[in-house]
């Protein structure tokens, strides 16, 4: 064989193996470097929620939970259906007695690289009474992961605006090259997402009406979080893509959620992850690509529950 | 003009070399194109631009040295060279935009630019010694 023929093949080999390995890296291969251990985790394991809530003292009232709300001393939870720009999009209003009982968790209670688990399954697993995913950290090798208190990565972003969660359940938006995330754990962060944008700061639409996440064009199924108050709250889930439900831009979920008295809105991971999860079942219509309706599988979740 | 049977053949060559990467590169936008129709809106210029490498890097230079006054292809080795660079260029191009459309990153793909640059220049570099040997 001529000299310069087996080197091509070599190199061939060598580009097909080194693209393979990098799809496996990306895609496939996980990677875990922590885990979290369940707080009681006698309770993953107890499907009797009446008993639950009875070894914590919750008796009156006792939960009222229907297919649209959950009420007890420390939580509530009013899940709406709305139709706006052609797209379905459920809204949960949430009033908390305290900010513990928003929550975060990780796919397999474990924080890594492509470690992945529904959103169902995770909400299930922690008793959650109302879930959405959350920012997938695990699809970036840098971005703000504060969880629960607990510094999980401590690698900033570029220009990502980032969303803090403080211990008096108050919101505030940092640009995570600009802000150390120590000092905001100093003053109190107990959670941070990053995926991005801002979508309301201060009662004011923060992105444009072309605006889209990073290199997106259209109007997209999404999943956003919000303050409208102390401890009042919303979690939104749009569908799209769909003949039913086209999915909203940017600016109509900014907009959407100024208009439901949101002080502070930002956006979450959206397209085929967003999913919402309410008392056991999920409520949207999760899909990637508009025709299937299937739970993606992703690195976390923002949940309520003790 | 009188040209010389190795100047056709060199011009031949070189012709059909321009039309494999031309050939490469329309793939390379089919490709991108197809991909980008499923991608709900979500695009990525590293995928929208994937077919310039063998368009520029293969297409031109072996345009001109076909259609040139003094036909010259480069030694095998300085061609192969180039070959892989831009082979590297426009595998390492899709596979970012593949990444970029899914929304994630991998530190890895920064190896496609660097070792496509540095293969390609070395193969510039290696045919312009050559020519001038000669």
């Amino acid at each position: 064989m001529k000299r310069s023929k087996l080197f091509t093949i070599l190199f061939c080999v060598v580009l097909i193996c080194f693209t393979a390995y990098v799809l496996l890296d990306t895609f496939l291969i996980e990677r875990a470097y922590s885990s979290v251990t369940p707080e009681e985790s006698e309770d993953s394991e107890n499907n009797d929620l009446e008993q639950v809530y009875a070894d914590r003292g919750i008796t009156e009232p006792f939960p009222i939970q229907t297919d649209t709300m959950y009420i007890d001393d420390n939580i509530s939870v009013v899940v709406t259906e709305y139709r706006e720009h052609r797209t379905t999009v459920y809204v949960a209003d949430i009033r908390l007695k305290s900010v513990e009982y928003l929550k975060s968790a990780f796919a397999e209670d474990t924080f890594g690289r492509n470690i992945t688990e529904k959103v169902a399954d995770i909400a299930k697993r922690k008793d959650a009474i109302i879930a959405v995913n959350g920012d997938f950290y695990g699809a970036q090798p840098r971005g703000y992961v504060l969880r629960n208190g607990e510094l999980y990565r401590d690698l900033s972003r570029r220009d990502t605006e980032t969303l803090i969660v403080f211990e008096d359940g108050s919101f505030d938006i940092i640009v995570e090259r600009k802000v150390d995330i120590e000092d905001v754990m100093a003053e109190g962060a107990i959670h941070s997402f990053a995926f991005g944008p801002a979508l309301v700061v201060d009662g004011e639409i923060m992105v444009t009406r072309d605006q889209e996440v990073g290199i997106s064009m259209e109007s997209n199924p999404r999943t956003a979080i919000g303050i409208i108050d102390n401890l009042h709250y919303l979690l939104i889930v749009s569908d799209g893509r769909t003949k039913e439900s086209r999915g909203l831009s940017l600016y109509e979920l900014a907009e959407f959620m100024r208009d439901h008295g949101c002080k502070i809105a930002y956006n979450l991971d959206g397209g085929g992850s967003a999913t919402m999860y309410f008392n056991g079942d999920v409520v949207n219509f999760p899909t990637t690509n508009g025709i299937d309706y299937e739970e993606r599988s992703v690195s976390d979740i923002v949940y309520i529950g003790y | 003009m009188t040209l010389f049977t190795s100047d056709i053949d060199t011009r031949n060559k070189s012709a059909k070399t321009a039309l494999v990467y031309l050939l490469v590169s329309i793939f390379a936008a089919l490709f991108g194109a197809v991909y980008e129709k499923f991608s709900h809106g979500v695009y990525s210029y590293s995928m929208l631009y994937a077919f310039a490498y063998p368009l520029i890097l293969g297409v031109l230079p072996y345009l001109c040295i076909a259609i040139g006054k003094d036909p010259k292809l480069p030694p095998t080795s300085p061609r192969l060279l180039c070959h892989f660079g831009v082979a590297t260029l426009t595998v390492g191009s899709i596979i970012q935009g593949v990444l970029d459309i899914y929304g994630t990153m991998n530190y890895l793909t920064y190896v496609y630019p660097v070792i496509g640059a540095l293969l390609y220049l070395a193969g510039v570099v290696s045919a312009i010694v050559s020519y001038k040997k000669k």
